[in-house]
Parts: C-alpha cells; sequence; structure tokens
C-alpha cells in the first residue's frame, strides 16, 4: 500500500507492507539512525519522533504512518547540528554510539515538551532507552546542556 | 503475512472485526510483540487508531470517560486526571517508558487482562465502569474474567471505560519490580481512603501480579471500616494482606516473597498516618 507522510520535513510517497514494522521500512529508505535493539519496546533504539511524540518504531506498523510528521536522527540539524547533538557530542556523552541516535530522539522529545526539566523529569524521559556504555552521567549532562535550546 | 486495516468509523470498525482471526490493535505495545514471538498470529488486524470516537476523553465533573484509543500520555497530559484521579494518575506514571505511554492505551491495559497490569489496578480500586458495544456497562470485576480473558467475544469491543469521581483523603500506590522503569510489577498495591479525625470512614485496597487477576481485599476494606487507623490497625491489615493473597512462584519472584512483599507494603500506611 502506498503511505504519504511527512519525512524530516519532506513530503514523501512510499510503498510499505501492510505488516512491515516502521522500524524495517525507515531502514528501508535509507534512515539507518533508527537501530533495531531489541525488538519488544524495552531499548529505544529505534525511537523516532511522530507527530511531536517519541515512539519505538520498533512497535509500530509502517502504514499508520501515513498522514505524519516523522522525524529521525537524519532530521536534526542538516546545515549544522542540532542543539540536542552539539550538547551529545561536547559533553562526550557517546561511547558505541548505537544507542544515541535513539537517545537523542528522546532527549529532543523532552525538551520538546519541557524545555527546562530537572534531573528527574530527564531520568524520566529518558527512561525508555537503554545505554551499555556511558552509565549515563555524560547522557544527563548533555541533556542539561542542551535544555532551553531546542 | 498479516493485513492491516485502519478503518475510519466504528461501522467500517465492526465490519472489519467480524473475521475470527482478526484482531484490534491500539497501541500495539503488546500485541506487536505477541505476534513477532509467535505467540499469536492474526490472518487481519483492525487497528482502532483513525476511528474518531475511540479518541474520546472528557470529563465533566462528575465522569471521566475514556474512550479506547486514548493514551497513556494522553492521560498524564489531561489536567482533571491529576486532579480528580491521582491514584490513576500516579499508576499510569509508572507504566512503561515515554515511548510506550505515547502509544499505549488504557483499554488495552484492560483488554489483556494481565494481573500484572498497573492501569488495571487503578480501574479496580476506582470501581470502573467498561462500556462494551453490546451497549451493556459492566465493571472492571465482572468483565475481567481471568488472566488474559475478558468477557468480550470477538465480534465485541469496548467503546469507553468511564470513572465516576469521588472524595477520597489519602491515597497509595506502589509497584515492586526489578527496576524503576519498563518493569513488570513482581507486586503493586493500591489503596483510598476516607479518613475522619484519624478514623478510617472508607478504605480500598488491592494488589497486583498476586493472583490470577489483580485483588480487591473486601475483606480488608471491610474490617478497618470506622476503626481508627493506628499502629495496631496496619499490623492487621498486613496480616491479612500476608494471609489473602494468592501469589504464584514465577520467573519474577517466588509466592512466599510476593506474600512478604504484600505484608511489609502495608506498613507504608504509617506515612498515611503521619499526614493524617
Amino acid at each position: 500500500m502506498i503511505i504519504k507522510f511527512k519525512l524530516n520535513g519532506e513530503e514523501r510517497e512510499e510503498n510499505v507492507e501492510e505488516d512491515e514494522r516502521a522500524l524495517d521500512f525507515l531502514r528501508r529508505i535509507g534512515m539507518k539512525s533508527v537501530k533495531e535493539g531489541c525488538g519488544e519496546g524495552e531499548c529505544g533504539a529505534c525511537t523516532i519522533i511522530v507527530n511531536g511524540k517519541n515512539v519505538v518504531s520498533c512497535l509500530m506498523l509502517a502504514p499508520e504512518l501515513d498522514g505524519t510528521d516523522v522525524l529521525t536522527t537524519e532530521g536534526l540539524g542538516k546545515d549544522k547540528l542540532d542543539p540536542v547533538q552539539e550538547a551529545f557530542a561536547e559533553i562526550g556523552a557517546v561511547q558505541c554510539g548505537f544507542c544515541t541516535p535513539g537517545m537523542e530522539m528522546s532527549t529532543k522529545a523532552l525538551l520538546m515538551k519541557n524545555p527546562h526539566p530537572s534531573e528527574e523529569d530527564i531520568k524520566k524521559g529518558l527512561e525508555g532507552n537503554l545505554c551499555r556504555c556511558t552509565g549515563y552521567f555524560r547522557i544527563i549532562e548533555a541533556v542539561k546542556k542542551a535544555a532551553g535550546k531546542v | 503475512m498479516a493485513k492491516f486495516v485502519m478503518p475510519k468509523n466504528e461501522r467500517e470498525f465492526r465490519d472489519e472485526i467480524y473475521d475470527e482471526k482478526s484482531m484490534i490493535m491500539a497501541g500495539g505495545t503488546d500485541l506487536l510483540v505477541k505476534m513477532r514471538i509467535g505467540k499469536i498470529n492474526p490472518s487481519k488486524i483492525v487497528s482502532t487508531l483513525r476511528v474518531p470516537t475511540f479518541h474520546a476523553l472528557g470529563f465533566d465533573g462528575k465522569e471521566l470517560i475514556i474512550g479506547a484509543n486514548v493514551t497513556y500520555s494522553e492521560l498524564l497530559d489531561f489536567e482533571p486526571v491529576k486532579k480528580a484521579f491521582p491514584i490513576l494518575y500516579d499508576a499510569i506514571y509508572s507504566i512503561g517508558s515515554p515511548q510506550i505511554r505515547n502509544r499505549a492505551t488504557l483499554v488495552g491495559n484492560l483488554i489483556n487482562a494481565s494481573p500484572a497490569g498497573d492501569g488495571l489496578l487503578a480501574l479496580y480500586l476506582l470501581d470502573a465502569k467498561v462500556e462494551v458495544s453490546n451497549g451493556k456497562r459492566y465493571s472492571v470485576g465482572e468483565f475481567v474474567r481471568g488472566p488474559g480473558q475478558t468477557i468480550l467475544d470477538h465480534k465485541e469491543y469496548v467503546k469507553s471505560i468511564i470513572i465516576e469521581k469521588e472524595e477520597w483523603t489519602h491515597r497509595y500506590f506502589e509497584k515492586v519490580g526489578q527496576r524503576n522503569s519498563m518493569t513488570i510489577s513482581i507486586a503493586s498495591i493500591g489503596s483510598l481512603f476516607k479518613i475522619e479525625d484519624g478514623i478510617v470512614k472508607e478504605m480500598r485496597i488491592a494488589f497486583g501480579s498476586v493472583g490470577p487477576t489483580v485483588l480487591r481485599m473486601h475483606e480488608i476494606e471491610e474490617f478497618t471500616r470506622d476503626k481508627k487507623l493506628d499502629e495496631d490497625l496496619i499490623r492487621e491489615i498486613s496480616m491479612m494482606a500476608y494471609s489473602g493473597v494468592k501469589p504464584i512462584d514465577d520467573v519474577r519472584g517466588s509466592a512466599e516473597y510476593r506474600r512478604r512483599l504484600c505484608r511489609n507494603l502495608i506498613y507504608r500506611f504509617n506515612y498515611i498516618l503521619e499526614r493524617s
């Protein structure tokens, strides 16, 4: 079936399978920032923003994207780095990098809704994203640095 | 391969679910996981997403109405939930993660009928009603028949959940899991109190994950009526909880651990005592 949606600011028309996961579809059309970790909604590596809300694309079907506005990490900072990306790079909130796109999408969604989150708000906002390298400390620092700039 | 349809109104929706092997999907946060591990294999998935009436969310000062596709996030952002139904707010806030709460629905939690359903625990406590497509309203206790079982047949669906507003002076909700986020309760407890001058005028208490369904303990509710809430009463309630819950051993914890957990959680009522 054909779906029409907005991907990173551009109108797109794409052919999708009815039972294709949004995750597989987005990777198929080149959005390789969307990672598959657990495939069951626990790890957040496949987080994307749909209509302003962060969701896990492994638990969403591609046809559900029809008519929506989708943001992936490819859409952050097309010309210059997004404040979220800048903060993650400056603070060094990255080690292996696999969780980073998902972390950035959840950070973006959190800061769009709550520009000045407390440390507790940050932990709650990122509770659906796992990182196995950094121990989270620098990730939380990066979110604080990006606060108020999104 | 499953067919996927997104009907645009309830009439189309009814036509689509007629098929025996069709399954209804709202947030999909449980259904898609179960499909992926091969636990279920529907020939058709019927989405609630584009049916406008399923997005109904309203409060008229007396009744809160929650449509079949209202997500947890929408409930957390809906001011009357926080103000008039704080126990529902607390329970929902503890569920999953932002990504899950942005998709998963309270009606989905109800229909899954898991004894570990945190949203379901709040519905039991609040004496919520379930409006089914056959035109009838059921209490949550009537609606849920057992673990994963409800009274719905395959041609029926839940239109909405209705909760009447009541005044409570104190509340308590806690879930115990292996970690704070994305956790399935090993045991959970919710309680509502009407306390006047230190006397329990009315209380409700429910436990999750310690029986085939969420367990409302009416014997404790009756026992505490018109009694002074003090340390002795709390001790008695805790012993009733210990012997009244019906847990099993499973991967998340043993039955004995769960019984002790329920007993010990009652001691947190001391905080209520301090504040009343």
